[in-house]
Formats: C-alpha cells, structure tokens, sequence
C-alpha cells in the first residue's frame, strides 16, 4: 500500500515534468479560471461599496422655526433617536450651519461678503436643524411620517419634496444597483462558464494524448485506480500551482487597485486588501475546493472511456 | 492451459470475427496461428487476455473461467500472461528500464525485487547495455525484445505475441522467433500469430490456420499451407 503510493508520486512527478509544457498549459488555464472567480469576488465588492457609499451620503433635514428653543430641539432629538428607522439624528446649529455653508462656498467671494452684511443685521440666516440619517433609505417615507404624527409637528418645517424624491431615488438606486449587478453576474456566469469549460477541454486532452500510455498501462495489468490516482494526483497539483499564482496575481492587482478605490470613494475606506485578508481562507480555499472538484471530474469523466478493460 | 469451447465473437454492425472457435492448448506447447488478414486471429487473442468479451462460448484458462471475467479481475489475470505486439507498445517517455519496472510496479512488486529480477531478465533478451535508453533511440528488434522482457516479468505460464515479427526485417525476426523458442523452452506456453511462412515452416510446431473465423486446420507438426 505504502509502496504504491509512493509509486503514484513518483509518476505523477515524473509525468509533471516529462510533460512539462502540458503542465503549463494546464496551469495557465486552471488561472485564467480562477481570475474569473476573483474578478467577481471584486467587482461585487466594489458595487456593494458604491450603493452603500451613496446611501450613507444620503440624508434629510429638519429646520426649526427660529423661535424653537434649545431644549425643545433636544426633546424631538431624544424622541426619534429611539426611532425603529432611524441610524443617527444630528444636531446642526445655526452657527454650525453657516459656518458648513461658508465652507461650501469657499471660491464664491460675493457670496460670502454678502452674507457678512447679512450678519452684521444680527439676524439669523440659518435654522437650526436636526440631520437625519435612516438605518435604510427605503425608510425616509416613514421617519417623515413619525415627524408630522409627533407633538413637536408645528415647531419645525419639512420639505416634504425631499423626503418624497428619496422614496424615488431609492426605487431608482435599487433597480440599477440590481441591474448592474445582475449583468455583472451574468457576465462573470458566462465568463466562468467558458473558462471551465476550457478547463474541462484541456484536461480532456490532455488525457487523450495519454491514451496510448493509459492502454499500455492497462495491457501490463494496472488496476483502475493505480491508472488514474497519478493523474487526479497532477490535477491536485496544477491546481495548487494555480492558486498560489492566483493568490499573488489578486494581491498585486489589488495594491494597483486600491488607489483608484480610495480616490473613487473619498472620505470612505474600502480596504480591499483587507478584505480579502480577513476573508482569505473562505476565499481562497473555497476556490482550491472548487477547482479541485471540478477538474478531478472533469478528468475522471474523460478518462472513463480510455479505462474501459 | 487454454480451452476454448465454441467460442464466436461478433462485431457490429455484421462481422462475425469468430465462428464456433473450440481449440485446447497444453502447458508448454509452442502453436503458430496463421492465416490471412481479417480472419480472426487478432480477435482470438485479445479475447484470450479479456480485451474483448466473447459474444459465445467458454474460454478457460489455466483453469480459470474467464468467460464472465469481471473488470476488477482483469489487471490480475494480464499480470499472469504476458502479451507481445506488432507495435511493441512501449511507453515513449519511459526509458528501458522504466518501461519493464513500471510493468513490475503497477503489480506491486517491492523495489528490492525489481532491482533483482530486471537485470536478469534484460539479459535473457540481451539488452542489459541499453537499458537507459528510450525506444526511439532503440531499432525495430530492440524496442521488441524490450517489450517481450516487459512480458517476462511476471513469469507467465503463457505468452501471446500478436504478430511480432511484422514490423521487423527477416534477420531481426530471426533472433525474436529465437527469443521465444527459448522462453518457450524455460516452460511458458507461447502462441505465436503470424503471417511468416518460412518463421512457420522453420518452426516445425503445431500451427492452426484460421480462415473466416473458423479453424479449418490444426496441425501437431505443422507448416503453413495457404
Ligand atoms: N473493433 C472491431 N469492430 C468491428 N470489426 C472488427 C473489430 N476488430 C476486428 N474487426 C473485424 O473482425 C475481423 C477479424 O479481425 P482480426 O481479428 O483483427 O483479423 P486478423 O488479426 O486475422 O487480421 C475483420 O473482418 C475485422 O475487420
Ligand atoms: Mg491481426
């Protein structure tokens, strides 16, 4: 038993070797395959960043009349805090808010001056306002409603259009988030689907150039699986080859990557690196497993013919 | 040694390759079987090591019914004939050496015994100064003498050798026809197909002549008569 499975590496080596450019080959496409897999893996990554950088951005406001008092802010504060829909309420004073809009407009010079003269009226330019943040966009509908129900109703102005186009913009947001993420997946569906399928094709092969070899094993009285086990053995070993190829093609692609991420979603960090650190066993054995599996049955399957005593 | 009861052997779509074919072969006997192409000759050896099942009949041998043969079973019934070819069929990417150890290997015999027995038996057909080297570095009767060896390494009570000569000119034919006379003479039943008249005739043997599937001769000492 020892004895052959040593025999068994001992063949498989020497067929990795001896075969050394069906090696590559076979290797070569195993990753192009495995790219497939982690092209996805990214992608899907990146479009669940970016719907949820831009609903993070989104949020509404409530201003109060200028009489309301500090106290009474806090009170409405406190109360819809506790709210089921709602992420986070913050609140932004008038100075607060002109200093915001100060830093907004920056470049407009008249802008500013103009409301320098406001100011020396004492008056106040801005209200004070509540930011809210829903825990899911879709939500908005119903803090809006929470709002016009609650005691505090008269003290405060909603414009009732922004709440309204969030409903909207969330039907839209979803709809194309879906929409480009179902062609992702069709795309990379098909993509996997072709490059399994010459994965398949290249063992296929490969195995058909050892038909004679497999027929003069079988003629000196080889057993079914002293047959194959060499084979199933160097797929074994393609694959690894393959992932660690893979494993440094992912990360070296990722730190070009990364970069453009950061640029793309300023003021979010969306560590892809550490992404993948913290997912790596999940991913990456994950993928050994399937490929594994895959080309081990796509070789037993092409094998079979030749086996046939 | 082999008996064969009636056997026929049918291949689609209309070929009966053999017809009711009942032959009984001794232990130590040397038979030549001849005949024209296509007459079954080739079918009736590769159902004697189960390439081919049988569409009728019984075959036994060494007492063992492989009519049935399961195909688990196989590899250890090729492991006791050993089987030459008009091809050799050796495996291109394994040197001498190589392609009898593996033969040795698959069967799972232990290095120490392949280390003993192999020299000796690339000796008996006189290729132990070649045995590193790979078969196309090797001429027409040298890849042939490897394959008998590779043939040899399970001491078989029966060697089958399918046209071995025909790829060979007469002088290399010569020395493997020797070959086998003298494995024939260590005790290993052998049975020869071939098309080679003089071979036949020189052999003074039992031949059977085969024609259409059937048997129509079957001579104790005998000499080709087509
Ligand atoms: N696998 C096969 N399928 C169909 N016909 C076959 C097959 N093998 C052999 N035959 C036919 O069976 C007959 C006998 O073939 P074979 O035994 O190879 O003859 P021989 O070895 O005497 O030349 C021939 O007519 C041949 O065409
Ligand atoms: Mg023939």
């Amino acid at each position: 038993m020892l004895v052959n499975f040593v025999r068994v590496f001992k063949f498989a080596f020497q067929d990795f070797v001896r075969n050394i450019w069906f090696s590559i080959v076979n290797i070569t496409i195993l990753v192009l395959a495995l790219l497939a897999i982690n092209f996805l893996i990214i992608f899907n990554l990146f479009t669940n960043n970016v719907v949820h950088v831009i609903k993070d951005k989104i949020d509404v406001s409530v201003y109060f009349k200028p009489e309301t008092s500090i106290e009474q802010i806090e009170g409405l504060k406190q109360k819809i805090s506790s709210s089921n829909y709602i992420n986070s309420v913050v609140y932004v004073s008038s100075e607060e808010a002109l200093e915001n809009f100060k830093l907004n407009h920056k470049q407009d010079e008249d802008l500013l001056s103009a409301i320098e003269e406001l100011k020396k009226d004492n008056s106040t330019i801005f209200s004070p306002s509540l930011k809210i943040k829903a825990k899911d966009i879709s939500m908005y509908e119903n803090i809006l409603k929470e709002l016009k129900e609650s005691q505090y109703a008269d003290m405060f102005e909603i414009d009732e259009a922004e709440f309204q186009d969030y409903t909207v913009m969330t039907q839209r947001l979803n709809n194309i988030s879906e929409k480009i993420r179902f062609v992702a997946y069709m795309i990379s569906a098909i993509f996997m689907l072709i490059a399994f399928m010459m994965v398949f094709n290249t063992i296929k092969i490969s195995i058909y150039t050892k038909k004679d070899e497999i027929s003069i094993m079988k003629l000196v009285g080889a057993t079914e699986n002293f047959i194959k086990a060499p084979f199933i053995l160097n797929i074994i070993f393609y694959n690894i080859t393959a992932l660690i190829l893979i494993i440094v093609i992912v990360y070296v692609g990722l730190t070009f990557l990364q970069p453009l991420v950061d640029r793309l979603f300023a003021g979010y960090t969306v560590n892809m690196i550490s992404y993948f650190n913290s997912n790596f066993v999940l991913i990456f054995i994950g993928q050994l497993l399937i490929s594994c599996i895959f080309s081990t049955i796509s070789a037993l399957v092409s094998i079979k013919r030749y086996l046939k005593f | 040694m082999i008996k064969l009861n009636g056997v026929s052997k049918f291949y689609k779509p209309d070929v009966w390759a053999l017809n009711k074919v009942s032959l009984d072969i001794e232990p130590g006997e040397f038979v030549s079987i001849v005949g024209q192409s296509g007459t079954g000759k080739s079918t009736l050896a590769k159902i004697l090591f189960a390439e081919e099942p049988p569409t009728e009949g019984r075959i036994e041998i060494g007492g063992w019914d492989i009519t049935d043969i399961k195909q688990y079973e196989i590899p250890y019934l090729r492991r006791q004939i050993g089987f030459i070819f008009q091809d050799f069929k050796l495996l291109p990417k394994k040197n001498v050496y190589e392609n009898i150890s593996f033969a040795m290997q698959t069967s799972g015999i232990s290095e120490d015994r392949i280390k003993n027995v192999l020299p000796q038996i690339l000796k008996i057909v006189g290729l132990q100064y070649k045995a590193g080297r790979y078969p196309n570095q090797l001429s027409g009767g040298e890849q042939q003498r490897a394959a008998i060896a590779r043939a040899l390494v399970h001491q078989p009570k029966l060697l089958i050798a399918d046209e071995p000569t025909g790829n060979l000119d007469s002088i290399n034919s010569r020395e493997i026809i020797d070959l086998l006379v003298r494995i024939n003479n260590l005790n290993t039943t052998v049975i020869l197909v071939t098309h080679n008249r003089d071979i036949v005739n020189s052999l003074n043997k039992r031949v059977i002549t085969m024609e259409g599937g059937r048997v129509i001769s079957d001579q104790r000492r005998g000499r080709y008569i087509l």
